[in-house]
């Protein structure tokens, strides 16, 4: 040390330290503050020291030794008759000296702070100094060696905050499991434990390695190397930073963030192999076991048969998971990663035949990449996911006529290729109704083989990106298989015709419902929906405030009434949209009908 | 003339048109990266207020700062008075090309989401909402001219542009905090859309603020470009000290911005009156003691020894029981800070430690049992490591409710929670989806779902699978095999399956429970009343009203109760709650009120339990006049008047 130097350096930067020093109480301040309610105790202190302590080293690397070679007033320095190992350990000492000096003055506020309404020992809060000083030290360690790199110091610090950003979010490395931040971890901020030895070892040893390294750019070729380094960076150099820290940020998204998590799995319930499919069912209420055991045995034959016929590469386990108070005919698939594969939630007494048409339409949805449900083709992915499980049920299949045959006689010139919009309008029951009729019809017409093939061709994994659009549309698909749109539509028009003949009995039971869905403006009350429905004592009335481009409305809120009509529990603006929705329960189809559904608008 | 000045900004500021294109390409060609025609702006709408914009406007103040100066710090001031234009066309000219420059990559990524929905669109979504597109680009122009405009105001002060421009924001954010009507000051409100089917709702007087305040920096820039060199010598401040002071001046005042715009830590503000802050009157703070017992240490102010002395005989017995009912050994000591809570909060605890209120109306051996069921959790469930036990939300509340029931006298909190439960659940509402997303919860509903539905997931956990059952799914969330960020459904399927269990079966068993208690109950959940809210305003005051539809109407049995929230994401501390009466309007302070639009959430009492209604927000500009209201109901009273 060099008591001269240091009365220089104390000219030299007292105003800016100063400075520094009133940014940072007051940051300090503010922290303390904020923090005394999100766990008090020295949880200001560590915020502090993460976030203003490394900018305060900076700031000190820069003022005691990157100016120095800025400014090449080193060569004043090396004038003198000291050292110049002297001046650099005397600069190096006054940073970490400054830091310390940092961490126990902020140490001691956030101390004074706790102890107005805790009693904390000394002992306890000793430790947490001690951390805060060794995590100082060695940023301040890392500041000095940065600094020496000159043009090259922010990029220093920018590859350590990408590196630690890189082992958080690829890694999966929690932010306080992080080498010397470890340092500042619960344990510290709780004046609870200290950090296990490692974390003394590692700041230890990163004190040494950015010392040595500061020291030896200082000193090695008396100092030239730090000198050199001092230069202003060119244009061909920042051009190759700024590209490499796009590079490394590029290169980030794709990596895969390690660990993943565990696939899914039941730990009880009913198992099946299959030849490509494993199933798991997992039996609840009144699916019991042997029910249970069934249905995965049944949901396996059906999907091997499916991959098989479609050529599927796709081969994703498949869990039934039953859950008692469901509706009967509501079936939920739960959003995780595409390895869990296909989980389904369920009523214990939901329709067989309705769960495996959901696992045929999730297996082929998934391996189109969720291309299956684009308007254009969806009607196909409905009829072949509802005829899948009824191909040899010759039974299941009129049933599914019946409830196609309770549609009306006249539909939209476009109601197949605007899928949405039909099932919108006719709800799931009738739409898959629907679907299974123009599917059945073609099975029919081509043969089921022809068919398939057809699907095969039309459900092919696509490509994931801008290649989609060199696809070959599906009516053009179609057209290879010598059918269209239109004449299949002609043709299962004709076919749920001669179906309303077939189970005109059936129908004539069904009761005549009329409903409809009125709104109504008034200043005392505001915007109130009132549904009405004649024919029935009892409806479910659904309904949602849409986006300007919303499709399908998902799962919507319901609201049951008892009589004929009821105002939606609903506080729509009147520059909303609402899409309102009337179903009820029709024991001769056995399934929800869709009354009818409205888009809303107020204005 | 124009256009060879023109020509000549075009070619100075290429550079930041071409970043603000490239900005724009990045996020177009990310779009391409998928399959583009299954892009409809269903799926890319928010692109266009989002996060991506507010980066524009930090390139439009950054290009702004130079706009009124740079020509004449770089002494090119003198050769432009020597053309025969006037200062001010120059400044116009320049103010044109970068306003252009920087809207290149915003209306870049504007046509290439409407072209990518042209190639998505189904039919639902036919319909491309030109109107709402090109409203959309006025409003982002607008945001970038403002940004420009204060870049170029603030570049006055040239070194200290952007000291002065964090010193703004700071100032504004802790006034918005404050006052959050006050919100219309800031910039990014502008980009606070409501998408409605024909218009984006954005709050007129925000617009209007912002519109004057583009003005008044434009006008700013604009006489400091025209006087530059002519009057006062400009601001320069060089010379390596007050340098150096300018640099830590702006990396301070801009790291507090920063760090009041991301709130990296947030914990709750307090909004409500305070003992310390209420009265305009304060007394000395107790000095602090502290007590030990077997198992805590107590600290407390020491005016309040006899409550915490109460506390302290009956904690060791509640320590035993809470460890005996999660199954787990007892553990070490915890410290204990008697001298209050959070706002809001009747205790919290913390890594480890707990907080709480000793002068509670509530039992107090009950809200420590809550707090130490959280904290031996946190020990169980990875202790430094416990981050996944902490982000499963609902089962670490509903395993503290699910302890503290059983050292709470009062029997009908049970009773009144699964009713609560069972009503949502007739109603379809209580979703396993939302119950795995705190946040979800937060803004759809209140976080009181998250204590009841918790509690009644941990007891149909233990009723399947035992008393061991608790020890056994916390020790799952320390399995170091499970990724620290996993999330939601995952989190919750991946903990379940290590621990043995089925999360299925347990959430069969849970919503089994509640059906089973709705079926019971059927009649009390139909007689429930579901209010509805109506906005009303008597001059600048917006109030709500409540709403109830028949056949409920007239029931008086439950106690109805109204709630506002400044935003979406608004903490818990600024929430403002009242009991309501249908068609009575509740005025709630100006502090909820923000970017034109109320936020607000009608509830029905059940015991000490509140069933809400889904949070809505909306415009102020729907608010009916509650005089005009008030004569309609009562024309006699009118013509009395």
């Amino acid at each position: 040390m060099s008591l001269p130097l240091l009365r220089k350096e104390t000219r030299e930067h007292g105003p800016v330290l100063a400075a520094t020093a009133a940014i940072g109480a007051l940051a300090l301040f503010t922290m303390l503050g904020v923090a005394e309610n999100s766990g008090g105790r020295f949880v200001g202190l560590t915020r502090f020291l993460l976030t203003i302590g490394p900018l305060i080293a900076l700031v000190l690397a820069n003022r005691l030794l990157v100016r120095e070679y800025t400014g090449r007033t080193q060569f004043f320095l090396e004038t003198l008759p000291i050292g110049r190992t002297r001046v650099f350990a005397t600069k190096w000492l006054l940073g970490c000296g400054l830091m310390l000096l940092m961490a126990w003055l902020s140490w001691r506020l956030a101390l004074s702070y706790t102890r107005r309404t805790e009693v904390l020992a000394t002992a306890d809060a000793n430790r947490v100094l001690v951390c805060a000083a060794v995590f100082c030290v060695t940023i301040w360690s890392f500041a000095a060696l940065a600094g020496m790199l000159g043009r090259y110091r922010y990029l220093a610090w920018a590859a350590v905050i990408a590196a630690a950003l890189l082992a958080m979010d690829i890694a999966g490395i929690p932010l306080f499991d992080l080498p010397i931040i470890r340092l500042l971890g619960q344990g510290v901020q709780m004046a609870t434990d200290l950090p296990e030895t490692s974390a003394f070892v590692e700041a230890l040893v990163v004190t040494v390695i950015c010392m040595t390294g500061a020291t030896a750019l200082a000193l090695v070729g008396s100092g030239a190397m730090a000198s050199t380094l001092a230069q202003r960076m060119t244009a061909r150099e920042r051009a190759f930073a700024l590209v490499a820290l796009i590079a490394v940020g590029t290169i980030s998204t794709t990596l895969e963030p390690k660990p993943v998590q565990p696939p899914f799995e039941i730990t009880r319930g009913e198992r099946y192999e299959g030849r490509w499919t494993r199933v798991g069912v997992l039996p609840a209420g009144t699916l019991d076991a042997d029910s249970a055991g069934s249905l995965a045995h049944t949901i396996a034959d059906d999907s091997d048969a499916l991959i098989e016929a479609l050529a599927l590469t796709e081969h994703p386990p498949v869990f039934v998971l039953a859950q008692q108070g469901m509706d009967r005919h509501v079936m939920q698939r739960a959003a995780l990663d595409a390895s869990d594969g296909i989980v389904l939630k369920v009523a214990p007494n939901a329709p067989t035949e309705n769960v495996r048409m959901l696992v045929a339409h999730s297996l082929v949805a998934d391996s189109t990449l969720s291309r299956g449900m684009k308007d254009d083709r969806h009607v196909l992915l409905d009829g072949l996911a509802t005829y899948w499980p009824m191909r040899d049920d010759e039974a299941g299949r009129e049933r599914w006529w019946l409830r196609a045959a309770s549609l009306p006689d006249t539909l939209p010139v476009d109601y197949l290729t605007n899928w949405a919009e039909t099932s919108e309008r006719f709800g799931e029951c009738q739409s898959l109704a629907l679907a299974f009729s123009v599917f059945d019809t073609l099975v029919q017409r081509s043969g089921r083989d022809a068919t398939l093939a057809a699907m095969k061709e039309l459900f092919r994994e696509p490509k994931d990106d801008l290649r989609v659009l060199f696809e070959r549309r599906p009516a053009a698909t179609l057209a290879t298989a010598g059918v269209d749109f239109a004449s299949v539509a002609t043709a299962a028009s004709a076919a749920r015709e001669q179906a309303r003949e077939r189970h005109a009995p059936e129908l004539a039971r069904r009761p005549m419902i009329e409903a409809s869905v009125d709104w109504r403006n008034t200043p005392g009350r505001g915007i109130e929906i009132e549904t009405t429905v004649s024919g029935v004592s009892r409806y479910a009335a659904y309904y949602r405030v849409l986006w300007p481009w919303t499709t399908d409305a998902g799962d919507m809120p319901r609201f049951d009434v008892l009589g004929g009509s009821a105002v939606l529990p609903l506080s729509p603006s009147r520059s909303d949209r609402v899409l309102a929705v009337i179903e009820v329960d029709d024991e001769v189809l056995d399934c929800p009908v869709r009354v009818l559904a409205k888009r809303l608008e107020f204005r | 003339m124009n256009a060879a000045l023109f020509r000549k900004e075009f070619r100075d500021l290429l550079p930041w048109g071409v970043l603000s294109l490239a900005f724009g390409l990045n996020n177009v060609v990310q779009l391409l990266l998928e399959q583009v025609d299954s892009t409809p702006l269903g799926q890319t709408f928010f692109l266009l207020n989002g996060e991506n914009v507010v980066l524009y406007w930090l390139i439009a103040f950054a290009i702004g700062t130079g706009l009124a100066v740079r020509e004449h710090d770089d002494r090119t001031l003198a050769f432009l008075d020597g053309l025969p234009v006037s200062r001010s066309r120059v400044f116009f000219v320049k103010c044109a090309v970068m306003t252009l420059l920087i809207f290149a990559g915003p209306l870049l990524e504007l046509v290439g989401v409407g072209v990518l929905h042209l190639m998505s669109r189904g039919s639902l979504d036919s319909a491309l909402h030109a109107g709402l597109l090109l409203q959309a680009g006025a409003l982002q122009a607008l945001f970038l001219l403002n940004g420009l405009m204060l870049g170029a105001a603030f570049g006055r002060l040239r070194s200290l542009a952007w000291a002065a421009a964090g010193l703004a924001v700071t100032a504004i954010l802790l006034f918005i905090d404050r006052v959050p009507r006050a919100a219309l000051l800031n910039p990014l409100t502008l980009l606070d859309w409501q998408w409605t089917n024909a218009v984006i709702v954005v709050d007129g007087e925000t617009v209007r603020t912002q519109l004057a305040v583009t003005v008044v920096a434009a006008l700013l820039a604009w006489q400091g470009f025209v006087r530059a060199g002519k009057g006062r010598l400009s601001l320069n401040l060089s010379g390596p000290i007050v340098g150096a002071v300018v640099a830590v001046a702006t990396i301070g005042t801009l790291g507090t911005a920063l760090f009041l715009i991301v709130r990296p830590f947030d914990a709750p503000v307090s909004s409500v009156d305070r003992g310390d802050e209420g009265g305009g009157y304060q007394f000395d703070p107790s000095p602090p003691a502290q007590t030990v017992t077997q198992h805590y240490r107590i600290s407390y102010p020491a005016h309040e020894a006899d409550a915490a002395l109460a506390l302290a005989a009956g904690a060791d017995d509640v320590f035993e029981r809470v460890h005996e009912l999660l199954g787990v050994p007892p553990g070490e000591l915890i410290d204990v800070d008697a001298s209050g809570s959070a706002p809001n909060t009747h205790g919290m605890a913390f890594h480890g430690r707990l907080a709480m209120e000793l002068r509670t109306d509530r039992e107090v051996l009950a809200v420590l049992a809550h707090e130490t069921a959280h904290v031996v959790a946190h020990r169980v469930a990875g202790d430094e490591r416990d981050w996944l036990w902490q982000a499963a939300g609902t089962l670490n509340e509903g395993l503290a409710s699910w302890v503290e029931t059983r050292f709470r006298g009062r029997v009908e909190r049970e009773d009144e929670r699964l009713l609560l439960l069972a009503a949502m659940h007739s109603r379809r509402e209580l979703l396993i989806d939302e119950l795995v997303d705190p946040a979800v919860i937060q803004q759809v509903r209140d976080v009181s779902v998250e204590y009841a539905a918790g509690e009644a997931l941990i007891a149909a956990l233990v009723r399947l699978h035992g008393d061991g059952a608790v020890a056994r799914l916390l020790q799952a969330f320390a399995d170091p095999r499970l990724p620290s960020d996993l999330r939601g459904y995952a989190l919750w399927q991946s903990t379940f399956q290590l621990a043995g269990f089925d999360l299925g079966a347990v959430v069969d068993e849970f919503y089994r429970g509640i059906e089973q208690y709705a079926a019971a109950n059927a009649e009390s959940i139909a007689a429930l009343p579901r209010p509805r809210v109506v906005l009303v305003r008597v001059g600048r005051s917006i109030g709500a009203m409540l709403v109830v539809d028949s056949p409920q109407s007239g029931s008086t049995e439950h106690e109805l109760v109204i709630r506002f929230r400044p935003a979406p994401d608004s903490p818990l501390a600024d929430y403002q709650q009242s009991d309501a009466a249908p068609n009575e309007p509740i005025w709630p302070r100006g502090r909820t009120m923000r970017g034109g639009r109320i936020c607000v959430q009608p509830g029905v009492k059940i015991g000490a339990e509140v069933l809400y209604e889904p949070w809505t927000c909306l415009p102020t500009s729907d608010a009916v006049e509650y005089g005009t209201l008030l004569r309609e109901q009562n024309p006699a009273d009118d013509r009395a008047l």
